[in-house]
């Protein structure tokens, strides 16, 4: 309960204006057993599952690049980065399409995100949060496709509700690694009765980033990639700018709530580090994302309708996600270039029922139906730039005109008797995929329908500050428009498409145990996960390319997405610590997850040639773990922490060819940092974090570049 | 702040209208195609059959040599090239040079024509030319393995890719790919779609032939010296010999080899088998004995060496005849190919006899074709590569 009040403060103070001295929520708190109502926020992810928190207080103390980043305290999470405006969140070993990204409980993933890590968490300005829930393992009784190893949900920050004030902010961000500025500017009011609005606007432009040095694989070979600057620091092929704006208005009446939002993210100028230039390429080819947008508008009602409807809420929204991206090659004067839209309407409405007591049995429930609908437009061209020619392929990554929408209905409930809970719901989920055919690169035409099932049970008894949870979850993800049309060159080599794909579902058992006290909390869990028709990716020959792709059959290598004749698994542990004591906090997390699945590659006709049955999933985190050790006053804190991990040398086929993943594998690391932050007057904050104290040298496996070296970031907050 | 339902709603949109406004790049105009009609084409003139060779020309005492009893007489110990000596047995199932070749034969048929090529036909080409993970994906690192590796600022030993350009300068014979061909290849491109002139793009053509045989020659050889770390690159040596094609048969560079003489193609399909064996013996899971399998591997770069260098000299050969018998723009065009295909054989003509190599240079650098000593330089081919 303390937990409940402690959180709903937290979120009332971060939507004020003024960044008062919050009263922090503990970092990585195990999320309360019972719904959390936050003014403002969406319904929790799932109560009686492993969930954490990173608060608006963790963000400013932090001081984190990106949504991304801001997760890498978290257990369990673990973020991969293709380039330095790119970030992927990995919750229990798996990322991109099989977890679920949500905005103020709004869907973001949709029917073009690739397999593997993606871009998408980063279009998220963690500025305009109030804080982002992370729910790890299943959970697509609520959330429909794709939340097989997780929930991220970015909550924003609400203005304040019916004060008549207006009052601006600004914050300034400086950075020595990279050279980053930037800042936001923002203004709360109450345009009139019983309404806020927040407006702000944020930039900022990072420039080359700067590590420990070069990173060298397990086996001592330098990582392919990124290529550096003659001082064998600064990483060649990262830096962008970044432009947001956004506006947020809340109006009440009585016991509804109606909040109407508007998000643009503009990234500009991203090179792909990997690509940046490729491995082997002229220095000067580069991958660039010339333009990442994310745009966001929605308008959610929050009402009450009874006991039997005590919450409702209902969304509508729409979203486009914006990418362009160009291949310079100026040795040869040309430039591969390419332009998706997706545009993306979603409806979806729920409702949960107030608590009733039948007898001695506490029980309440949760009911709603979703639908998000896709429609693409993709082109991509060669440009001949000494002769200003403009050649377009007859189709993009992906065929324009495509269409997918997912979708169903759920049924959630609950019951407690005395220190038994148990929950328990079902959905019933639908994905439709139409493409239209191209016959100029022998492209098929697609329409297909499926249908599918997700459920789930668990139990927790809690006494006292004791609480023993259990859970079994089947979700499920549908193949989406990437995987059934895609042709693009992904990391480890070419990728085309395949048609025929069938849904993956996933069937998770986790057991947890948690002590939630005022001075100490622990949890630990245990959770295996079992993928069956998992869709990965298997090596092909060049008689298997889709005829006029000569893209593909030029490739090192290259790959279809398949469904795996055999299970795949992901087994691990997640242990979470905390205390604190006075003005001191102490906290700690440690992951170990372990992926293993059924070999993509068919067994070769040579009996002698070895051949293994089970090989490691691709890009499963290593070990991993954090410490944190705080100390904070009314107007001052200061903070060390330190990120670890072993060497991950289990590595997936699909790796070896990854230029990504050096060779043998990636090595562990250590990584320090100090924070202080001090609250100079009302008016003006000032934070700081000092990174990588030892100017280690080092990489989250499955990434690009190297995390920054030693270095300093500053930052300042006026707010009169 | 009281403002009215209409104010309200106004400022909500006025707010909302802000992040509204499109900063998206427009995408571009496709260039319409160009009439084909500016082609200037002529029959080509019809080959004669492929010389046998000289039959003085016998193997290297050390070769490798599958087809004289299946490899039994030779200082190799059996390998899996023996069986069969008109099959190369790939490493990998899928080789993706196979791809550039194809590419290349393309690019053959739109270009290396008896006529004029359209400006369209350059355009065209030059796409195939440029498609991702094709020639010039290659070309653009290509380096010359004869010669010493670059070095960085660091003093380390370096890909010439990994440099910048001025750094790439220090080594313009090795890094001779991104320095040299790029250039070359992606201007004769440009000269070609922007020339209405017929004969001008009948140079750009031949510019653009000798540029990739050049290109083929290094390769050839190229992979299979980096076959050493990387075994799929004998495959790729293979490719590039003959697009993937097995002896009887062939593409790229053998077809042209092929055309002209049988024992020199046969020769070089020799040499592409003989580092085959080598890579076969020498598996380096397995073996222990550096010293035996890197004496196998240096008889066998030597042998495909000598038989590619050979090949490039027939074809010059070839063109040095043609031209022999030609006259103006015919000349003109045979020896805007030869001037820079002769290139290719600057260097080995010099370090085997370094009097006919300067009598080569001094020919190759004469940019009249009327004033060039045809017969002089059939004269040093003859001299310096006699046999494959």
């Amino acid at each position: 309960m303390l937990g409940i009040l402690r959180y709903a403060l937290a979120g009332w103070l971060t939507s004020s204006v003024t960044v008062a001295a919050d009263e922090p929520v503990e970092a990585g708190a195990a999320a309360p057993a019972e719904t959390i109502v936050v003014e403002g926020d969406a319904p929790a992810p799932a109560p009686g599952r492993a969930a954490t928190t990173v608060s608006r207080a963790d963000l400013d103390e932090r001081l984190p690049r990106s949504a991304p980043d801001a997760l890498r305290w978290e257990p369990g999470v673990y973020v991969q980065q293709t380039a330095a405006a790119q970030g992927s969140p990995f919750l229990r070993g798996r990322t991109g399409q099989q977890t679920m990204l949500l905005f103020d409980g709004v869907r973001l993933n949709n029917s073009t995100w690739r397999q593997g890590p993606n871009q998408y968490f980063f279009t998220i300005d963690t500025r305009t949060l109030a804080a982002i829930e992370v729910v790890r393992g299943s959970a697509s009784t609520r959330w429909g496709s794709d939340a097989i190893g997780g929930v991220l949900d970015a909550v924003p920050r609400d203005p304040d509700a019916g004060e008549r004030r207006v009052r601006p902010r600004l914050e300034l961000r400086w950075g020595s690694a990279d050279h980053e500025l930037g800042g936001r500017a923002e203004v709360a009011l109450a345009p009139w009765k019983r309404a806020g609005l927040l407006v702000g606007g944020g930039y900022r432009d990072v420039s080359l980033l700067e590590s420990g040095g070069v990173l060298v694989g397990v086996d001592g070979t330098p990582a392919l990639v990124p290529s550096y600057a003659p001082d064998r620091r600064t990483q060649l092929g990262t830096g962008f700018r970044e432009a947001t704006w956004d506006a947020r208005l809340v109006q009440r009446w009585d016991d509804t709530r109606l909040t109407v939002a508007y998000y643009d993210y503009r990234q500009l100028d991203a090179p792909r580090t990997d690509q940046c230039p490729p491995a082997f390429a002229p220095i000067d080819e580069c991958l660039r994302i010339d333009e990442q947008f994310h745009t966001l508008a929605y308008a959610a009602v929050d009402t009450t309708l009874g006991p039997w409807a005590e919450r409702v809420r209902a969304v509508v929204s729409a979203q486009e996600q914006h990418e362009r991206r160009t291949r310079d090659r100026p040795r040869a004067s040309a430039r591969d270039a390419g332009r998706d839209d997706t545009r993306t309407l979603g409806l979806t409405a729920s409702a949960e029922t107030a608590t009733r007591a039948l007898g001695p049995v506490h029980v309440r429930g949760e009911a709603g139906a979703d639908l998000y609908t896709d429609w693409i437009d993709s082109v991509a061209w060669l440009e001949l730039t000494d002769i200003g020619f403009v050649r377009y392929d007859s189709r993009g990554q992906y065929v324009s005109g495509s269409r997918y929408a997912t979708g169903g209905g759920f049924a959630l409930g609950e019951a407690r008797w005395r220190e038994l809970t148990a929950r328990a719901g079902g959905r019933l989920g639908v994905a439709r995929a139409d493409s239209p055919a191209d016959e100029a690169s022998a492209t098929t035409e697609i329409g297909r329908t499926w249908l599918a099932k997700a459920g789930f049970a668990g139990l927790t008894w809690r006494r006292g500050d004791v609480e023993l949870l259990a859970t079994v979850d089947r979700s499920f993800r549908a193949p989406n428009l990437d995987d059934l049309t895609g042709r693009q060159a992904a990391g480890p080599g070419f990728q085309f498409e395949n048609a025929a794909l069938a849904p993956e579902t996933a069937t998770t058992f986790e057991v947890g145990a948690r002590v939630g006290h005022d001075v100490f909390g622990v949890e630990a869990w245990a959770y295996t996960s079992r993928v069956d028709g998992a869709i990965a990716r298997s090596l092909r020959s060049i008689d298997d390319c889709p005829p006029t792709s000569r893209d593909c059959q030029g490739a090192w290598f290259r790959y279809q997405l398949i469904n795996l004749g055999g299970p795949a698994d992901v087994r691990g542990v997640e242990l979470a610590g905390d205390v604190t004591r006075g003005p001191w906090a102490l906290r700690t997390t440690f992951a170990l997850a372990r992926g293993e699945g059924a070999n993509p590659e068919e067994r070769p006709s040579d009996p002698s040639l070895p051949f293994r049955e089970r090989v490691p999933l691709s890009r499963v985190p290593p070990v991993n773990g954090t410490a944190e050790a705080r100390w904070r006053s009314p107007r001052a804190y200061a903070a060390a922490g330190l990120r670890w991990a072993g060497a991950q040398t289990r590595l997936a086929p699909s790796d070896l060819g990854d230029p990504r993943i050096p060779a043998g594998g990636t090595p562990g690391y250590a990584v320090v940092e100090l924070r202080g932050g001090v609250r100079v007057t009302t008016a003006v904050r000032i934070a700081a974090v000092l990174d990588n104290l030892l100017d280690a040298t080092y990489r989250y496996h499955g990434s690009s570049i190297n995390g920054p070296g030693r270095s300093l970031v500053v930052f300042l907050e006026l707010a009169p | 702040m009281n403002l009215s339902p209409i104010h309200r709603v106004a400022l909500v949109a006025l707010v909302l209208s802000l992040g509204t406004t499109s900063c998206k790049e427009d995408d571009p105009a496709g260039t319409p195609d160009a009439p084909s009609a500016d082609a200037d084409l002529t029959d080509a003139p019809t080959d004669g059959p492929p010389a046998d060779g000289d039959p003085a020309c016998v193997a290297g005492e050390n070769d490798y040599t599958p087809r004289v009893n299946n490899s039994a007489d030779d200082p190799f110990p059996a390998c899996v090239s023996d069986a069969d000596p008109g099959t190369y047995v790939t490493i990998n199932a899928s080789v993706s040079t196979i791809a550039r070749i194809a590419a290349f034969e393309d690019i053959a048929t739109m270009l290396f024509i008896a006529g004029a090529p359209s400006q369209q036909a350059f355009v065209d080409a030059r796409v195939t030319y440029l498609q991702a993970n094709g020639l010039e994906s290659r070309v653009s690192r290509r380096e010359d393995e004869h010669y010493p590796p670059a070095m960085n600022s660091g003093g380390m030993v370096a890909a010439c890719n990994t440099l910048t350009m001025a750094e790439q300068q220090a080594y313009p014979d090795r890094c001779i790919g991104p320095l040299t061909l790029t250039p070359f290849i992606a201007t004769a491109f440009t000269d070609g779609a922007n020339a209405t002139d017929p004969l001008a793009r009948r140079l750009a053509a031949a510019r653009i032939e000798a540029g990739l045989l050049h290109f083929l020659q290094l390769s050839v050889y190229k992979e299979a010296v980096t076959c050493k770390a990387t075994p799929a690159d004998c495959d790729s040596s293979w490719a590039y010999y003959g697009g993937g094609d097995q002896r009887s048969a062939g593409k790229g560079l053998a077809r042209y080899t092929r055309g002209l003489e049988t024992l020199t193609h046969d020769r070089a399909f020799d040499g592409v088998l003989a580092v085959r064996c080598w890579r076969d013996l020498d598996d380096p899971m397995v073996t222990t004995d550096d010293a035996m399998f890197d004496g196998l591997r240096t008889i066998a770069l030597a042998q495909l060496d000598r038989a590619v260098h050979r090949a490039t000299a027939l074809i010059v050969r070839a063109r040095l005849v043609a031209m022999s018998s030609a006259s103006g723009d015919d000349l003109t065009v045979h020896w805007e190919m030869i001037r820079y295909l002769g290139r290719a054989l600057q260097r080995e003509t010099t370090a085997r006899d370094a009097a006919r190599g300067a009598t080569l240079a001094a020919e190759l650098a004469k940019t009249d074709a009327t004033q060039v000593d045809e017969a002089a330089i059939i004269g040093v081919l003859d001299a310096v590569f006699p046999c494959p």
